[in-house]
């Protein structure tokens, strides 16, 4: 190995760990100069607004639910499916996490993450084993999801646990802490990232690649896909489900109907991120830029004070748009 | 247009064709006459479907003309020839699955009633008269797709027909059919001859050839080898004529004296194409197993990868049954294999050299999940350097590589994984003549290592000369085993055509 390679070694290595392939390092400075543009445009439009320091910390702090979502959802798309079950995960660890607070945070944050695993496994056993299309599957279990969510409350929000335990005060300002610079849902969300994107790493991580680009080669070069499916639905699941618990973070209750739009939010940031839906390529650094364009988008048009109901006309136009201009490149 | 007399509806004349530097055609001249069945016969790569594709107008000879009922043309697009009545049917069909019969048999050309609207009734009509005219009977109401194969033929045909074709070009029409869909087919042919339609008919099957055909041409590196009616041939001149007296064969690598014992193979059956195979592989043996397609020598691999699972018979490795029941216990038992169709089942097109390469390698470097991507990285680029992949950068995409290259990357991949078996399914088709040297290259050391090798391949000038000992499948049985001196490809062709298999020598 020449001198110059193996100095440029470490580098690559971790340039590898986030970005992965030449095209993807070329589509993610894409992204770069289209959040740049909004970045500029939109600081020009809002007076500056739009960039301040205290603003920029709020986008990330009322996006980290999505964030974490983003990154479960990733997860299942590149293996070639959609999770649509990920809204249901954040649901039922919400509503778990508030009613199990009676016997301690640490056990009710356990016993949400453990709901989002078995949703994960279901999902995984059904689309892997049982062979069904995972849209469908996720379908179901979402609904399912959702409605046990219900049964659990009694159909409304929970704020409090049967016993009387309630959301304790430390936790209660968990949301708005600051820990260097960025509030604590965010780091949370960050970490989940990070995990998620040294799972990619890992030998399972490059597997799941391989099963999304071809099933029957990674099965033919001996990759036991099955399980790497079954190992990708349940970890997102689990994923969404810590998004789940900064759900009920932020909004202080439990809600059996929360994230409802998540689902769809997390595929059209993926689709910005130019991740293809077909599954076996894309970065998980494309999604994390979908979200923060998607939620910078949204930030402006609050600032500029555009009608609540017309935003998500914006952003439907500016999925089609990009995924059309993705399109364009395919061969 | 109407032929005159003398005239043939198609005739090839000294047509010459070269891909890069390989002369696919030399000289080659053919007349299609009215009401015959023209059969081309030839080994695998002798140059038949260069030829049909010539024909057909997909591809334009380098010198020779295409003469059309006289009028000699000097290029023709598949458009153009279909237009002017040279009908083509590929083995893949160009039907749209999720449309019926009718609806494909009239594409582009739907009648119109009122309105411009598509005037169903009218289409339907006219699709079953032109099924009643090949007194076939096919169900219209459905997709194609859930057609059967057979039934999908007849469409494909039928839709020809709708164009007024005066020359229908059969490539392997009955490759994948059973006796009386082939009975079905050949009625219609029959019929078409009866309309004077001139029919080429390629098979490999030579009771076929024999039951069906007027003429025969037989094609050998090609060159017409032989042309005449079909009563003067028989069984042994024709393979004789395909395979050739003083074909230069490769230099035979010496065979090795003992192998002691690795794979042994008894009576595996999957209950359709393979039935009943028996056979060995020795440490550091190169078997070749040759055969036609569709003789079951892909299905017997995939059953001793565990891609698929036998219905019975035994798998010994090392002494042991084994029975993988999915490709990742084969590799854990020391099984790797290369499989045919590389795009599909051999490549992950999406990702990079890296990867694929890697698989193995990850597979087995790697600690609770924790994979030494620096080394993992080293070691691919070392063995892609090795085989002369190009371009060797590890990040490019495999999607971005040459077919040869392709290929080596996939053979990189089991250079690594530690096996003691490893079965390649036709590794150099499609491969350019320099990395197949490559190839051959890396298959003898492997063999000098240890590893047994069982290379599956329709090239018999490759199985001839890489082989230790040949086995050769005909219709999901071993029909014969070569080896030495009586390795010659007519002794392969003889066995790889023959029918009966209570007759092994």
């Amino acid at each position: 190995m020449t001198p110059s390679s193996s100095l440029a070694e470490p580098r690559r290595f971790f340039t590898q760990l986030i970005v992965g392939s030449s095209s993807e390092q070329k589509n993610l400075l894409r992204l770069l100069a289209i959040l740049l543009a909004v970045a500029v445009i939109g600081a020009a439009i809002s007076g500056g607004v739009l960039l301040r320091p205290q603003n920029l910390s709020n986008i990330l702090q009322q996006n980290a639910v999505l964030l974490v979502v983003v990154t479960a959802q990733f997860l299942v798309i590149v293996t070639g499916g959609f999770d649509l079950s990920v809204g249901a995960a954040v649901a039922l660890a919400s509503v778990v996490f508030v009613s199990s607070l009676d016997h301690g945070v640490g056990l009710a944050i356990l016993a949400a993450l453990v709901s989002g695993l078995l949703l994960g496994l279901v999902n995984g056993v059904l689309v892997t084993f049982v062979r069904l299309p995972s849209f469908v599957v996720t379908l179901g279990t979402m609904q399912i999801g959702y409605s046990l969510a219900k049964v659990w409350t009694g159909g409304g929000t929970i704020d409090a646990a049967p016993g009387g335990a309630t959301i304790p005060r430390q936790l209660n300002s968990f949301y708005s802490t600051n820990l260097i610079g960025l509030p604590l849902p965010v780091w949370v969300a960050l970490m989940v990232l990070v995990l998620v994107a040294i799972y990619l790493r890992t030998s399972t991580g490059c597997f799941v690649f391989a099963v999304g680009g071809n099933s029957r080669a990674a099965r033919l070069a001996g990759i036991s896909t099955s399980r790497v499916r079954l190992v990708a639905y349940a970890t997102a699941s689990l994923a969404a489900s810590v998004a789940g618990l900064l759900f009920s973070l932020r909004v202080g209750y439990g809600d059996p109907q929360a994230g409802v739009m998540l689902p769809l939010d997390s595929i059209a940031a993926v689709s910005i991120g130019g991740v293809s839906l077909t599954g076996g390529r894309g970065s998980l650094i494309a999604g994390f830029m979908g979200v923060l364009i998607i939620a910078m988008l949204d930030n402006l048009m609050n600032l500029l004070g555009v009608n609540v109901t017309l935003q998500p006309v914006v952003k439907g136009v500016i999925v089609i748009l990009t995924v059309f201009a993705y399109g364009l490149r395919r061969d | 247009m109407i032929a005159s007399e003398g005239e043939h509806p198609l005739s090839l004349q000294g047509i010459h064709k070269a891909f890069g530097a390989i002369q696919v055609l030399r000289d080659v001249s053919c007349d299609f006459r009215a009401g015959e069945v023209h059969c081309l016969m030839g080994e695998n790569g002798a140059g038949k479907s260069t030829l049909i594709r010539i024909a057909s107008g997909a591809y334009s000879p380098d010198s020779g003309n295409v003469i059309l009922a006289g009028r000699p043309l000097d290029s023709m697009t598949p458009r153009w020839a279909r237009d002017n009545g040279i009908a083509t049917i590929y083995q893949e069909l160009d039907l749209i699955p999720n449309l019926d019969g009718a609806e494909n048999m009239l594409l582009g050309r739907e009648p119109r009633g009122r309105l411009g609207r598509i005037d169903r009734a009218e289409r339907l009509r006219r699709a079953r008269a032109v099924l009643n005219s090949m007194h076939v009977s096919v169900d219209l109401d459905r997709p194609v797709q859930e057609l059967g194969i057979a039934q999908q033929q007849m469409i494909a045909i039928a839709k020809s027909l709708t164009d007024e074709c005066r020359v229908m070009i059969l490539d392997e029409p009955t490759a994948v059919f059973t006796r009386t869909e082939t009975r079905a087919l050949f009625n219609l042919v029959k019929k078409l001859r009866e309309q004077r339609i001139a029919v080429v008919f390629i098979s490999h099957h030579m009771e076929e050839i024999f039951e069906i055909g007027d003429r025969i041409t037989v094609l050998r590196d090609g060159s017409v080898a032989s042309t005449g009616t079909i009563a003067e041939y028989n069984h042994d001149r024709l393979v004789r004529d395909m395979v050739g007296r003083d074909v230069k064969r490769p230099v035979r690598r010496s065979a090795q004296t003992t192998n002691a014992p690795l794979l042994e193979v008894r009576d595996l059956s999957d209950g359709e194409t393979v039935q009943g195979v028996s056979f060995s592989v020795g440490r550091g043996e190169i078997v070749g197993m040759a055969g036609l397609i569709g003789s079951g020598r892909t299905e017997t691999a995939r059953l001793i990868f565990g891609a698929t699972r036998p219905r019975s018979g035994q798998i010994v490795l090392d002494g042991k049954t084994v029975s993988p029941s999915d490709p990742f216990q084969a590799v854990k038992l020391g099984i790797g294999m290369v499989p045919e169709d590389r795009k599909r089942d051999g490549l992950v097109l999406t990702r990079s050299i890296l990867e694929n390469g890697g698989y193995t390698l990850v597979r087995k470097l790697s600690h609770a999940g924790w994979v030494p991507w620096r080394r993992v990285r080293r070691e691919v680029t070392d063995r892609t350097r090795g085989l002369a992949v190009r371009p060797a950068t590890p990040k490019t995409l495999v999607a971005r590589l040459s077919g040869g290259n392709q290929q080596k990357v996939v053979l990189s991949r089991w250079l690594a994984a530690g096996v003691s078996l490893l079965i390649l399914d036709e590794p150099t088709r499609g491969v350019d003549i320099g990395a197949r040297s490559e190839i051959y290259a890396v298959i003898r050391t492997l063999a000098e290592r240890g590893i047994g090798i069982l290379l599956i391949s329709s090239d018999l000038p490759e199985i001839l000369s890489q082989s230790d000992r040949i086995v050769v499948m005909a219709k999901g049985r071993i029909a014969g085993e070569l080896a030495g001196e009586g390795a010659t490809e007519e002794a392969v062709m003889a066995l790889a055509f023959r029918t009966r298999p209570e007759s092994i020598a």
